[in-house]
């Protein structure tokens, strides 16, 4: 049941871009079309569920043991960093359309801080590796979820008749507020 | 070895990244992705290498 309640709070609650405010470059950069969001979320997936696995390893078989904990950051990092690598190289070699419509914001999957936020939240929350394996799955959900919804939102909002003065980022940003909202009203829910 | 460890191990992590990197150069860029010009324009922040202004001023700086 614990599990339970971490996975739907990760997706709903403690939404990573609608609660926690991170990874909101590919939230406003990805959002444009609904299959671009859809392999952005794909990507950040793969790379946030291995990358979280690889990094829980690490830190209680290696860094712990050897007193190196306070190498965890530079470890994370440089962890997250080889995965983007390794996603890009399966991106170019299998679907060079998902490569196309992501652009820069493939290897921005690096400097994505939600990724960095799972793998540092697990150590700092204690979590075994079942809690590990099921945050590390959820949060990348709710982070595709949102982007999904949100590129839905404006894609409709291309044809929509906006004022001038709002068109494009603003009243992506409005919208995006409306949701933020929308989803802390979840908050009792678990 | 308490000083020795955390260079080792920072070695062997620099070593993954820059062969994964390698890797990834080496592997070529699909059929009309060679010159995938970076039209981004998704935020205001002026200090990015890929806003426009800054991009004009990087290749005006290289030749």
């Amino acid at each position: 049941m614990e599990l339970f309640s971490l996975f739907i709070s990760a997706i709903f609650i403690n939404n990573i871009i609608l609660n926690r405010f991170l990874g909101m470059c590919p939230f406003m950069g990805v959002s444009r079309k609904t299959s671009s969001a859809l392999g952005m979320g794909g990507a950040v997936t793969f790379v946030i569920f291995f990358s979280s696995i690889i990094t829980f390893g690490l830190y209680t078989y290696v860094l712990d043991p050897f007193n190196l904990r306070y190498m965890d950051l530079i470890t994370f990092i440089l962890i997250i960093a080889s995965f983007v690598q390794l996603v890009e190289m399966i991106i170019k070699k299998f679907s060079p359309s998902l490569y196309k419509s992501l652009g820069i914001f493939l290897p921005l999957i690096t400097t994505n801080c939600a990724v960095l936020f799972v793998a540092l939240e697990n150590i700092k929350q204690g979590f075994n590796f079942t809690e590990t394996v099921v945050y590390a799955l959820a949060v990348p959900i709710g982070f595709t979820l949102v982007l999904i919804i949100f590129s839905s939102i404006r894609e409709r909002l291309d044809i929509a008749d906006v004022p001038q003065a709002l068109k494009g980022n603003p009243v992506a940003m409005i919208v995006a507020a409306i949701m933020a909202l929308a989803f802390s009203g979840l908050a009792g829910l678990v | 070895m308490q000083f020795i460890a955390p260079i080792i191990f920072l070695g062997l992590l620099g070593g993954l990244y820059a062969s994964s990197y390698y890797l990834n150069l080496k592997t070529p860029k699909p059929e009309g992705c060679e010159d995938l010009d970076v039209s981004c324009g998704s935020c205001s922040i002026s200090s990015c290498g890929l806003h426009p202004a800054n991009k004009a001023l990087i290749v005006e700086e290289k030749s």
